[in-house]
């Protein structure tokens, strides 16, 4: 589980090869609620993705507004 | 009117074309201001905390008034304001894979680009450790 989640606002290098994930379609909501820090207790969210987090200390999916 | 014939009455009147394509835009509406709630429950209600529900008896047949709490008023907590899109900059063979298991549907960038975003970092910022 994330004990506590800093967030950083910033301009992204998008390089080609990165994973554009819209969020505004019925799965894609789930993605980003998949990858949201809050959901961590609420979402059934898979080890796998667990296991990345706790290797980087910046999480591998970030959020465009 | 039977609850029934008025649903069919209901259903008559509406054009399915029309109807799926309300739905699909009040839908997509709602989604892109309203946030989700990670966290809902029952939980009781001080305005009216009681309610009376009458249930038929088996032994006579007769209808009887039972008192029972009303736990009808749903608490949220924990709102998130989903964003318009995610983006994987780091372990992407993984975070593809998952969202394959998922059937979760994404684009593979083809061009370098800078856009503005927002990232979590696992732990405190580095002026909060001192």
């Amino acid at each position: 589980m994330l004990n506590r989640v800093t967030v950083r606002h910033r301009h992204s290098e998008v390089r080609p090869r990165d994973l554009w994930i819209e969020t505004t379609t019925r799965y894609g909501r789930l993605a980003a609620l998949l990858f949201e820090p809050q959901s961590a207790g609420s979402v059934d969210r898979t080890s796998a993705y667990f296991a990345l987090v706790r290797a980087n200390r910046a999480l591998p999916v970030q959020r465009v507004p | 009117m039977p609850f029934l014939s008025n649903a069919k009455h209901i259903r008559a009147s509406l054009r399915p074309s029309a109807t799926k394509a309300a739905l699909a835009a009040a839908h997509a509406a709602r989604s892109a201001v309203e946030p989700i709630r990670l966290s809902a429950r029952y939980a009781p209600d001080p305005v009216h905390p009681r309610a009376t529900i009458e249930l038929r008896r088996i032994a006579d047949a007769q209808l009887v008034p039972l008192e029972f709490a009303d736990h009808r008023r749903i608490e949220t907590a924990q709102s998130v304001v989903l964003p318009r899109a995610c983006l994987a900059t780091a372990d992407r063979a993984e975070i593809a894979a998952l969202l394959d298991r998922q059937l979760i549907p994404y684009q593979c960038l083809t061009e370098a680009r800078r856009i503005a975003s927002i990232e979590f970092v696992n732990g405190p910022r580095p002026c909060d450790r001192r």
